[in-house]
């Protein structure tokens, strides 16, 4: 009886703090080209330019800050799928917002996006 | 004898007296024109109709004169020889001519009139417009009530710039009631006139025509990102507000409260209220703004729809009452889409029509992140007053 009214309990707690959590924020960043960075350029390409890229197979990414502490994220769909031709499309935008989960493999910092928009 | 002579020249005199009354008589011009019959009693303008009668007097190209309901007709002629006789004319039903009376008037007398039948084509009624695309227009109509008969063909269309003259026609099937139009150019306004046709002893006959002007408008679906267009929930960390057309993407661009100078049209949303609406009035519930705001007006009447197919118009867009106000679509009761008429940067005005979405409901999404979803129908030439 003790476990089923803690289990009760428990599942309240969790359902009233799910009704208060504050909404999602988004991860604020531009879209930029990863060859350029690496070749020392500021990754910026606008939106044909990206979506040309992302379909020749080239790495469109997601850049959080600037200068040296900007952080490069890459994006995946839901579905496991690169989202690179995604971003591309956010390419003109300066500035895209995107909500979803933030993970690090083998160093690298990954997002899987749930919502991708712009901001601004 | 003396008697007899007298007698005989008197005789002689009231003779002469009488003959000369009696051919006072026949020539007389104050005598009005008759008309006793006329041949055909039914038919087509240009076709030639017999006029029979009295007191038609010689032919005088200034004063002798036939009308067909008011309307002057042209005497027909046979070589250099014009068809009129004192008791018979020859005249040609002229164009623009309805049924009514045939009348003669000679020296500014005129006839008795004798009833002539021009038939008629009933003609198609309510006729309205959409813009599919930037290149498309679809009309719609209610058809003639004359479509049950067998002699009943269908309908030619005349599509072509208001600056311009008709030129080819297309025809319309018998129990068309719409017709979509491709080809058009964005910006030009047309003119779309529509004939009801039926045949008549052999004869094409085209009902009085019924007209609409409407121009091509662009189409968007999705925004400058090639995604949905959204506004977001003021909740939200994305954007509430929307440009109906951004030059630089080619597309409705979402924009945040800090861009909004650019807006033309945002939402609020408190509590059970979402506030849909011009920039300036929604503007005003953000506290965070206070920059500067463009003028966008909205029409009074919204209209409920599942498809902007079905959305058509029967007149210009500015015949509608527009001011800056907004919505709170909370309050609409509908299970259909709702369209709202909108224009933008004044005086010559960009119009728009602007969809929300109803998918079970208007707010879209997860909570905080919810979101309207919308469908513009813009025409990116300013002074056009057609959209859609």
């Amino acid at each position: 009886m003790k476990k089923l009214f803690a289990l009760f309990l428990i599942l309240t707690v969790a359902f009233t703090f799910s009704l208060n959590s504050e909404p999602p924020k988004p991860l604020k960043g531009k879209i930029v080209s990863l060859n350029d960075i690496v070749g020392g350029g500021t990754g910026k390409v606008n939106k044909e330019q990206a979506q040309e890229l992302a379909e020749k197979g080239n790495p469109i990414v997601f850049m959080v800050g600037n200068g040296k502490s900007a952080k490069i994220y890459f994006v995946y769909n839901e579905d496991g799928t690169f989202a690179g031709k995604k971003l591309a499309k956010y390419a003109n935008n300066e500035n895209v917002g995107i909500i979803g989960k933030i993970k690090k493999v083998n160093g690298l910092n990954i997002i899987i996006a749930e919502t991708i928009e712009s901001m601004d | 004898m003396k008697l007899i002579k007298f007698l005989s020249i008197l005789s002689l005199t009231l003779i002469i007296i009488l003959n000369f009354n009696a051919c006072d008589e026949t020539t007389s011009t104050d005598t009005n024109p008759v008309i006793e019959s006329i041949s055909p009693t039914e038919g087509l303008p240009g076709d030639k109709v017999k006029i029979y009668g009295s007191d038609f007097g010689e032919y005088n190209q200034t004063t002798s004169k036939v009308y067909f309901n008011n309307v002057l007709a042209q005497i027909a002629t046979e070589g250099k020889q014009i068809l009129w006789e004192d008791d018979e004319i020859t005249a040609i039903v002229p164009q623009g001519a309805t049924t009514g009376d045939v009348v003669v008037e000679v020296d500014g007398k005129k006839s008795n009139g004798i009833k002539f039948t021009i038939p008629s084509v009933d003609p198609a009624k309510q006729l309205m417009a959409t813009s599919i695309d930037d290149k498309t227009v679809k009309i719609k109509w209610t058809p003639s009530d004359e479509e049950s008969s067998s002699n009943f063909i269908g309908y030619w269309l005349f599509v072509y710039p208001t600056n311009s003259q008709p030129g080819d026609y297309l025809e319309i099937q018998k129990g068309s009631t719409n017709y979509t139009i491709g080809g058009l150019t964005e910006g030009t306004v047309y003119n779309f006139d529509l004939y009801a046709v039926k045949n008549y002893s052999g004869k094409t006959l085209l009902s009085q025509k019924v007209t609409i002007q409407w121009s091509p408008a662009t189409r968007f679906i999705t925004n400058i990102n090639d995604d949905a267009i959204k506004l977001y929930e003021s909740a939200s960390t994305f954007g509430s507000g929307l440009k109906l057309y951004d030059e630089t993407g080619g597309a409705p661009k979402g924009l945040k409260v800090s861009s909004g100078n650019e807006w033309d049209l945002g939402l609020y949303t408190e509590g059970s209220v979402i506030e849909f609406g011009s920039a300036k009035n929604i503007l005003q519930k953000y506290s965070s703004y206070t920059g500067t705001t463009k003028k966008v007006e909205i029409a009074s009447q919204y209209i409920e729809a599942n498809s902007l197919d079905e959305v058509f118009d029967s007149q210009a867009l500015s015949a509608k009452s527009f001011s800056e106000r907004t919505f709170d679509l909370a309050q609409i009761q509908t299970n259909k889409n709702i369209v709202f008429i909108v224009r933008t940067n004044p005086p010559s005005y960009n119009y728009a029509k602007v969809m929300v979405l109803n998918k079970g409901g208007f707010l879209q999404g997860n909570p905080n992140n919810r979101y309207i979803e919308v469908i513009v129908s813009y025409q990116k030439v300013p002074g056009v007053p057609y959209a859609f």
